[in-house]
């Protein structure tokens, strides 16, 4: 797991790469940033997971979503490999179309 | 959802290795329908946060903090801007105006394929009307579409189709919610918004007003006596030429659509299927969106203010604290507090706030729209839209219309992928007030079989910048037509004492064509330019064949929707 999810604000070793997938039924990705590099193009065919290194410092990780057509619950969790995960953050039922959070590496 | 859930708490159990104490108890509660914004949108994520928190609780009792699934409840909502464009619909009525004008010569993008692809989701929309009815004196639209703009449209045309006088006639229309929602501040740009007054039905309900300006006419006024020895003093009266303007028509529309399960496996399937057509549209909006999102989120003061971090960990803890009390207001006033707090952090912190909040605002309002027309593909087009108009003719008896509406794409599931669109209209139209006793009319004036079929077209390689159009109108009245005698339309000279409903029959009755050819070029932020010829047998006073033209400028506002601090709700 490369992040440290102790604490209220995520945190990370520097260039340690990190594993975001979206668990919602039908929201999708459709960009992906972290500060102002566009990642978009590491989000894979399912539009559900997202891979990218962590700079050191401050840094702003954005995902672009296609909302769903109705209410539903989603959360994005870390992808730690070998089927096991961690929550970022988790949203009751709505529609979304956005996630933002700052990850902090050193 | 609850086995969303579980699957939710079981990963973030294996991951960490956590020994949480997991407990079913029953959590308190909001009732989310009854809140307001800002709290409303926030409400669902804050009921996730008391139910986890609930169902993991140390062995004292109280909510365990070091939960992880706890902790990324309280992430949604202690970060106000964990959704940013959830955060930006909310502050958008604040700063509305003042963001809207800095921005506006800039955003939402400049990029020759993102203007294009933009200029493509919010202005090709063939199945919008803007127009009003063919029956004004002054309309580009011989069939009406039926769909409507979300929140207001503006259009001004010249150019008669039925009638036989040629006018100007500027047309304000929009969805009853929308305006609503704009016109008393509420957030309009959120993807899932609280209900105002009546929002289930006032979503199908629009609104439209059509007025006739600078339109000829003239009143009688006594004289004072002659200027000068060569006027006969017999002159008392004279009818003085004047231009008014007056309200010609009140439309109200309502849309039945197909009842459809948003969560159906079929609707599912269907969403899939209109996105995956869709793909190059929703790809050039969400980069639109990314970064506009960049511009206010990255290298913002506020992501390394100690105070403000300070301040989150404290209402963190103040959260914790109201689960373990069960205290449901508390915990709401909590939430208000942070919020405005936050919100006047961002403000304060960062001299471009507001320029880079209606970035985002616009983008999101394309966004917004599109996401929109993708439900309404996925729906299906409605099944019917029924519409009612109060016509007031420039003397003539005053109309009742009511009109159905058919919206059809041959090749395609709607307005977005289809290649065209056909509309058809049926309509019935009866003359208002009192038949005066012995009148040479019925209460029919007329019946109405109209159909039109509109195709996007590419110029410059662009295959939303036109939409051409080809229509056919019939009328059928059983009577000619009647014309109001006032003192505007006697000839001049004319001496003669009428009755206050003198009235004479022009034109015949049988059957009016009417046929037009129309080109609609869509431009840049919502503007339309229809310019179109039409034929007819007859018009509606006078017997012979023309020819005319018609030309307007119409503005749907939806695109830019955070100008009223927001766009329409699902």
């Amino acid at each position: 797991m490369a992040l440290d999810l102790t604490g209220l604000v995520p945190t990370a070793e520097a260039n340690a790469k990190v594993t975001l997938k979206l668990i919602a039924a039908t929201a999708t990705i459709q960009r992906a940033s972290i500060n102002r590099n566009d990642i978009s193009d590491d989000i894979d065919a399912s539009g559900k997971v997202v891979s990218f290194p962590v700079p050191a410092g401050t840094n702003t990780l954005t995902l672009v979503l296609l909302p769903p057509p109705a209410g539903e619950a989603m959360q994005l969790v870390e992808d730690c490999g070998g089927g096991k995960t961690q929550p970022i953050v988790s949203f009751g039922s709505g529609i979304h179309a956005s996630i933002s959070f700052n990850i902090i590496a050193s | 959802m609850r086995r969303v859930m579980h699957r939710f708490i079981s990963g973030a159990l294996i991951c960490l290795g956590s020994a949480t104490l997991a407990l079913s108890q029953a959590a308190p509660q909001f009732e989310c329908k009854k809140e307001t914004d800002p709290f409303f949108s926030y409400c669902s994520d804050v009921n996730q946060f008391l139910n986890d928190a609930a169902a993991n609780k140390t062995a004292d009792g109280k909510v365990d903090r070091s939960n992880a699934q706890v902790k990324s409840d309280l992430r949604a909502f202690v970060f106000v801007d964990s959704d940013p464009t959830r955060f930006a619909a909310l502050l958008a009525p604040r700063l509305a105006l003042q963001a809207a004008a800095d921005a506006l010569p800039k955003s939402p993008d400049t990029s020759k394929a993102s203007i294009a692809a933009l200029s493509g989701v919010n202005q090709n929309r063939p199945d919008m009307q803007t127009s009003p009815n063919s029956n004004v004196s002054g309309t580009t639209a011989l069939v009406e579409k039926a769909g409507a703009p979300a929140i207001l449209a503006f259009a001004l045309e010249s150019g008669a189709l039925t009638r036989s006088v040629n006018g100007n006639t500027a047309t304000l229309s929009g969805n009853a919610d929308g305006l609503i929602r704009a016109l008393t501040g509420q957030q309009v740009l959120c993807f899932e918004c609280p209900n105002s007054l009546g929002t289930p039905l006032l979503r199908d309900v629009n609104l439209s007003a059509a007025f006739q300006i600078n339109q000829n006419s003239a009143s009688s006024a006594a004289t004072a006596g002659p200027a000068n020895p060569s006027t006969p003093s017999s002159i008392a009266n004279i009818v003085l030429p004047t231009t008014v303007g007056k309200l010609s028509s009140l439309t109200a529309r309502y849309q039945f659509w197909n009842p459809f399960d948003p969560h159906s496996a079929k609707f599912r399937q269907a969403w899939t299927n209109t996105a995956t057509k869709n793909k190059e549209k929703i790809t050039a909006a969400a980069k639109d969106l990314q970064e506009n999102l960049q511009t206010f989120l990255v290298d913002n003061p506020i992501n390394t203010d100690q105070k403000l971090t300070a301040l989150l960990q404290t209402y963190a803890s103040a959260f914790y604290d109201d689960a373990d009390a069960a205290n449901l207001n508390k915990l709401r006033q909590d939430f208000l507090d942070l919020y405005n707090a936050s919100a006047s952090a961002r403000t304060n912190n960062d001299p471009e706030f507001s320029k880079k909040l209606s970035g985002v605002a616009l983008s999101l309002a394309q966004y917004k729209n599109l996401w929109l027309q993708l439900l309404e593909e996925a729906k299906g087009k409605p099944l019917l839209t029924f519409e009612y108009t109060y016509n007031r003719p420039i003397s003539q008896p005053e109309t009742h219309d009511f009109r159905w509406i058919f919206g059809y794409s041959p090749k395609g599931n709607g307005s977005l992928s289809a290649p065209g669109l056909v509309s058809i209209n049926a309509a019935v139209s009866i003359y208002g007030g009192t038949i005066p006793a012995g009148a040479k009319y019925g209460r029919l004036h007329d019946g109405q079989i109209s159909a039109e079929y509109d195709r996007p077209i590419t110029i410059a390689g662009n295959p939303n910048q036109a939409t051409f159009s080809l229509a056919a109108y019939w009328q059928y009245q059983p009577d000619p037509s009647v014309l109001n005698i006032t003192a505007d339309n006697l000839a001049p000279g004319t001496n003669i004492q009428l009755p206050g409903n003198a009235q004479v029959l022009l034109g015949t009755s049988g059957s009016l064509w009417v046929t037009q050819a129309k080109v609609t070029i869509n431009a840049k932020s919502g503007i339309k330019v229809p310019i179109a010829v039409k034929w007819s047998n007859k018009t509606d006073l006078l017997s012979g064949n023309k020819v005319g033209a018609q030309v307007g400028i119409s503005y749907d506002f939806s695109s830019l929707s955070s100008l009223f601090g927001g766009s329409g709700s699902p």
